[in-house]
């Protein structure tokens, strides 16, 4: 009896933490989140960007913008223009880095567990791939009426052990990614002038650098 | 000394002294140094051409093979794989058949290595990333800035202030590219798993416990791990359990061979009884047999235990090979007795056959001493066997039998005491050698000595799937391996390094698909030295990079100080725990002083290539254990058909020393016709001369020279019946193993049991009355 009591003691007083943090546990694969999904275009799209990078147990932080493009079937390539220019593409099994004028570095990743993880829940996340994150992560949702929050936290343990979690927010648009590292470390990417369209060949022609 | 003749020259207290002495010593060794009955597969086979110390990091390698084994649950849905994986890891774990067992043991602690990434980063830099900042250290300065401001970087920044540079990210991803190289399983779920072609495959690891290796002992785990794993196949039908392991086929083998033998002796012996009881009426030849056997195998194990600490198990079951020759000794001294006259005593029986006895004594042991030059172990073991055994049964047969053998032993009704008559045959010998050579000679474009060590075990049907089911989910079939040597850990991994560079450039060729060691992880101290320099030449960019990053001074002197190195070395102990677990079965470490460590290759097609690196280099011994064994089985059995030919040659002079050379000529025609005739016809069989046939030969000549002698020094139909039953019995006991499944004991079986029929048709032949 007494141990009961304690463990109530311990959940009422959890409660008003968790309640704190905003997110309640959502299924995504089922019930009616077209307001989530809608912000995503779906296909290939383009824009802008502004990252933030913090360290942990430090006060700096790393701001870069640039463009960001999606491609259905490739992958996500950012154009970092300022302060440094550098190109990274992140396909489903390849890395291609390329900074300033230099060659650029084609890693094949297709054998490596961890990287392929990151590659498949950065494409479901950015595709909105429902299905496919309810596989990969615990999902839950803050919404306030016209903006949401979508935090991620993966199952996967590969994953897991070095992201803590994932938010993504927006509205009527997807407007910021930020990834929690288990370091401590931050990312955050806030998104502009997101644009649904078809990519050229020109814009794909980095996938073949 | 006493006259043979006399019948006094000996005393049976002084014969008995012999084995009793034999066995007390025996036990006093075994209790001072106990012996270590061994029943692996791989100890069977020969210690090939190196160092004691090399062999004994081999050894220490094949014990860890041996003890490793992956056991795979596969099947097309992932979940009822996941769930099948998981019911046999408990129930694995509860048997305590393992000293160690996961399912998710490799996953890898991403924090844990970079931790030590960024701890040892100034010496790990790979030539690669050394190249570009000597080249041009400013724009690799650069270049860092523009990493850390890029979208993503594989690495953490968290370690700034150590690595102002980033140097970490490209170590970073040369790790990982390697980790990613070690294994084609990735953690999912909690269990290690892998699909390919729509199957889903979940691996074990585990380490087996050395009670459940044992065949012998009444524990063995290996048995019970199949149960577990029929049953979880049975509660989940889709899914299928694969081992994989030396262990498994050991097992299987040695249990094999054992339940094998077990039935072809019983058979044998069987028969072997019902034919002494149709001829002789009476068993009273199946005590002296007994007698003789009961001594000869005791003195043989006893002086096995004198000589040797580790017996294969495999020499015992070849021990059987005594059964024969005791038989052939009791029914030469039986028939002798039953076609004597009554009122002869057992010492008149002995004069008549003692010098047939004798000489065929001295010739089998001349076969048998030839064994005994061999380098392999389980050879020396089975002429010890068989030289103490026969010098058993031959004392036995002096000693004993004259004084047990009685006329009342006789039934003389039966077949063995009845007088026949004698079979009149042209002197067919001369044709029979003149058709051996003939059939030797047409073979002679297919004859060559050839040892296919591969073709000697047949893998069960369960083990076949089960290897095919382990290189479909590896991603992988064949392995050989190096194994390196040196004076200290920094010693073997300089040479390390030299030899995987020697891999490196094979692999670029497509002669091989990568490699493991422990090199890719801890480089040597002069790669590591030659890291720190390229990183010094960062060192003049280091307060530009620090003031735009907001590194601190203290920081600034602490990354001076680890570039300077100051004697620190990232090494095998310093790896994290993730990639020393990866790194273990390989890492042998320190053995008698030296130490080693073992480079796993993987599917080499130019495996002379790589062997003709290893051989360029000290210390390095390369083990392609198939195609090695072969060769060196092809010398040992090329070596004992030299020492085979010696022997013949002694046994000739013998003969023509006792029987005068027309008489000994004509008989030495025999052995060169059991040699000559058994060979042609099992190489036009399609067999091979390997070593387990010219085992066979030196047997048969050994056992087929006794035909003769006996034949040739008895007193007709009594010496035909003894030399007819010889025959018989000797084919029941060793021809019967041509029936063994096991490659090396059919071949041994078959070789005598054609050469033994040969060598009755040449005493046949040879006999004119």
């Amino acid at each position: 009896m007494r141990k009961i009591t304690v463990l109530i003691l311990i959940l009422i007083v959890s409660f008003p933490v968790f309640a704190a943090d905003g997110y309640t546990e959502a299924d995504l694969t089922a019930g009616d989140w077209s307001f989530i999904s809608g912000a995503f275009d779906g296909g290939s799209y383009t824009g802008s960007f502004r990252q933030t990078k913090t360290v942990s147990g430090s006060t700096r932080s790393f701001v870069s913008t640039g463009r960001i493009q999606i491609a259905s079937g490739y992958g996500i390539v950012w154009y970092t223009e300022k302060p440094y220019a550098s190109i990274l593409a992140v396909g489903k099994d390849v890395l291609i880095q390329k900074i300033r004028d230099g060659q650029p570095t084609h890693l094949d990743m297709a054998q490596n567990p961890v990287y392929t993880q990151i590659a498949t829940t950065l494409e479901c996340v950015f595709c909105a791939d429902f299905s496919v994150m309810s596989d990969t992560f615990r999902t839950y949702i803050s919404t306030d009426g016209t903006t949401w929050s979508l935090k991620l936290i993966p199952k996967n343990k590969a994953v897991s052990s070095f992201m803590e979690s994932m938010v993504l927010t927006g509205s009527d648009s997807f407007e910021s990614l930020t990834l929690n590292e288990t370091t401590g470390d931050t990312i955050k990417y806030e998104f502009s002038d997101m644009e649904n369209r078809e990519l050229t060949d020109e814009e794909l022609a980095v996938w073949s650098l | 000394m006493k006259s043979l003749r006399s019948g006094r020259f000996e005393s049976p207290l002084a014969f008995l002294l012999l084995p009793v002495l034999l066995f007390a010593a025996a036990a006093v060794m075994l209790i001072v140094r106990p012996i270590h009955l061994s029943t692996s597969f791989t100890s069977m086979i020969p210690q090939l051409d190196m160092s004691d110390d090399m062999a004994g990091a081999v050894n220490e390698f094949t014990e860890r093979q041996n003890a490793s084994v992956n056991l795979f649950v596969s099947g097309t849905d992932f979940n009822t794989v996941r769930s099948a994986a998981l019911g046999l890891y408990g129930k694995l774990e509860e048997s305590g058949a393992f000293d160690d067992l996961s399912l998710d043991s490799s996953s890898i602690d991403a924090n844990q290595l970079f931790a030590s990434v960024s701890d040892n980063v100034y010496n790990l830099l790979d030539s690669g990333t050394r190249e570009r900042i000597v080249s041009d250290p400013a724009a690799f300065a650069d270049d860092s800035l523009a990493a850390i401001f890029s979208a993503f970087t594989v690495s953490s920044l968290s370690n700034l202030d150590n690595d102002p540079f980033l140097l970490s990210e490209t170590v970073w991803i040369d790790l990982l590219g390697k980790v990613g190289t070690l294994t084609t399983f990735s953690p999912r779920e909690g269990v290690l798993a892998t699909e390919v072609d729509g199957v889903w495959y979940v691996m074990i690891q585990g380490t087996l416990s050395e009670k459940s290796r044992s065949l012998t002992s009444r524990d063995s785990g290996m048995q019970r791990i199949f149960d577990m794993g029929e049953k979880i196949e049975g509660e989940f039908p889709d899914v299928e359990v694969s081992y994989s392991g030396l262990a498994f086929h050991s097992y299987e083998s040695a249990t094999g061979a054992q339940r094998e033998m077990t039935v072809i002796s019983v058979v044998s012996v069987v028969l072997i009884l019902l034919m002494f009881f149709l001829l002789c009426r009476n068993f009273h030849i199946l005590w002296l047999f007994l007698l003789s056997l009961t001594i000869s195998v005791g003195s043989a194990a006893a002086a096995l235990v004198l000589f040797f600490r580790d017996i294969h198990v495999l020499s015992m079951i070849f021990g059987t090979s005594l059964i024969g020759t005791c038989i052939d000794y009791s029914i030469h001294s039986y028939i002798c007795a039953a076609q004597s006259d009554p009122d002869d005593n057992g010492f008149c029986i002995r004069r008549k056959i003692g010098r047939s006895l004798t000489l065929s004594f001295i010739s089998t042991e001349i076969c048998y001493l030839v064994l005994l030059f061999s380098s392999y172990g389980i050879l020396r073991q089975m002429a010890v066997i068989s030289l103490s055994g026969l010098f058993s049964s031959y004392l036995t047969a002096m000693v004993l039998y004259p004084r047990i053998i009685t006329g009342r032993m006789i039934n003389r009704q039966s077949f063995a005491a009845r007088p026949s008559k004698s079979l009149r045959l042209p002197f067919l010998l001369p044709w029979l050698a003149m058709a051996a050579t003939i059939l030797v000679l047409v073979q002679i474009p297919r004859m060559g000595i050839a040892n296919n060590i591969t073709s000697l075990y047949t893998p069960s049907e369960r083990m076949f799937r089960s290897e095919t089911v382990a290189a479909q989910a590896l991603g992988y079939q064949d392995t050989t391996y190096a194994v390196i040597g040196g004076t200290s850990q920094n010693d073997v991994l300089e040479r390390e390094y030299l030899f995987c560079s020697r891999l490196d450039e094979l692999e670029e060729e497509g002669l091989l698909e990568g490699y493991i060691a422990t090199v890719m992880f801890v480089p040597p101290q002069s790669q590591q030295e030659l890291s720190r320099k390229a990183a010094a030449s960062l060192l003049p960019y280091l307060d530009d990079q620090c003031d735009i990053l907001g590194v601190d001074e203290e920081h600034k002197k602490s990354i001076i100080d680890k570039i300077s190195g100051n004697g620190s070395w990232f090494t095998i102990g310093s790896l994290p725990e993730s990639l020393r677990s990866m790194t273990d079965s390989i890492s042998l470490g320190g053995i008698d002083g030296k130490y080693y460590e073992v480079v796993i290759i993987r599917n080499a097609s130019d495996t002379s290539g790589i062997s003709a690196i290893a051989s360029e280099m000290d210390n390095v011994q390369y083990m392609m254990t198939a195609k090695d064994t072969g060769a060196q089985l092809d010398k040992l059995t090329g070596m004992m058909l030299r020492l085979f030919g010696i022997a013949f040659g002694v046994i000739v002079i013998v003969m023509v020393a006792v029987f005068g050379w027309r008489r000994g000529l004509r008989m030495s025609l025999a052995p060169y016709t059991i040699l000559t005739g058994t060979v042609g016809i099992l190489v036009l069989s399609g067999l091979s001369l390997d070593f387990f046939m010219t085992v066979g030969l030196v047997l048969i000549v050994g056992l087929g020279l006794d035909y003769m002698v006996f034949a040739s020094s008895g007193k007709g139909s009594a010496s035909g019946k003894a030399v007819m039953l010889s025959f018989v019995t000797t084919e029941l006991s060793f021809g019967s193993l041509a029936f063994s499944s096991f490659r090396p004991v059919h071949i041994f079986g078959l070789t005598v049991f054609v050469g033994i029929l040969i060598a009755y048709a040449c005493t046949i032949g040879a006999s004119r009355e």
